[in-house]
């Protein structure tokens, strides 16, 4: 198998970033402001070669002006597999992105700091909020 | 050596522990049906988070 990692979440998420930021920095400029020697690391990321080194995340992140909690996630589970990754986070805890931060805030602030039970009802209409 | 390998990020909203058991719960809920894409917090999307909420 010599993409062992192709299809994955993080390198899907890679490709799309690369696509999108196309139109202001390249690959090459990418993989550098993350600190990856060889500029053609960010293809093996992309093609699934290669998985994302988990000291690279934060500086990657930056890179591709995504949430570094975001993308630690993503990587965590290329790198050690689901099972693995959850029980590390079940250790430290699941990182919570800016995103979903922003959830928090908004979810106190609409519930008057209730802290709001998750209901069958909410759940219906979640999923026309977020749902695909 | 007393640091870690690595640190987990957090967010302003801290560390997940210190959220309530509601509170990961809508999180989580969230990551599922959104497919893990992270969706930004819009006005229309706050508003329809309000308007659940209004509605019980």
């Amino acid at each position: 198998m010599t993409n062992p990692y192709q299809n994955t979440a993080t390198a899907r998420l890679i490709t799309d970033r690369i696509r999108d930021l196309s139109h202001r920095k390249t690959q090459a400029e990418i993989a550098s402001e993350a600190g990856f020697g060889n500029a053609n690391m960010m293809t093996f990321l992309k093609n699934g070669k290669n998985k994302v080194p988990l000291d690279r995340v934060p500086s990657l992140a930056k890179a591709l002006e995504v949430d570094p909690a975001y993308l630690m996630r993503l990587a965590l589970d290329q790198s050690v597999g689901a099972t693995a990754a959850k029980a590390i986070t079940d250790i430290f805890g699941t990182p919570t992105t800016e995103n979903e931060s922003g959830w928090l805030i908004e979810l106190r602030d609409a519930s008057d700091n209730s802290d709001p039970r998750i209901t069958a009802r909410s759940r219906a209409a979640l999923r026309g909020v977020f749902g695909k | 050596m007393s640091e870690p390998m690595f640190r987990l990020p957090t967010a302003p909203a801290g560390p997940w522990d210190q959220l309530t058991d509601n509170e990961q719960a809508w999180i989580e809920f969230i990551r599922v049906i959104s497919g893990g894409r992270d969706p930004r917090v819009t006005p229309a999307r706050v508003r329809a988070l309000r308007e659940l909420l209004d509605a019980g």
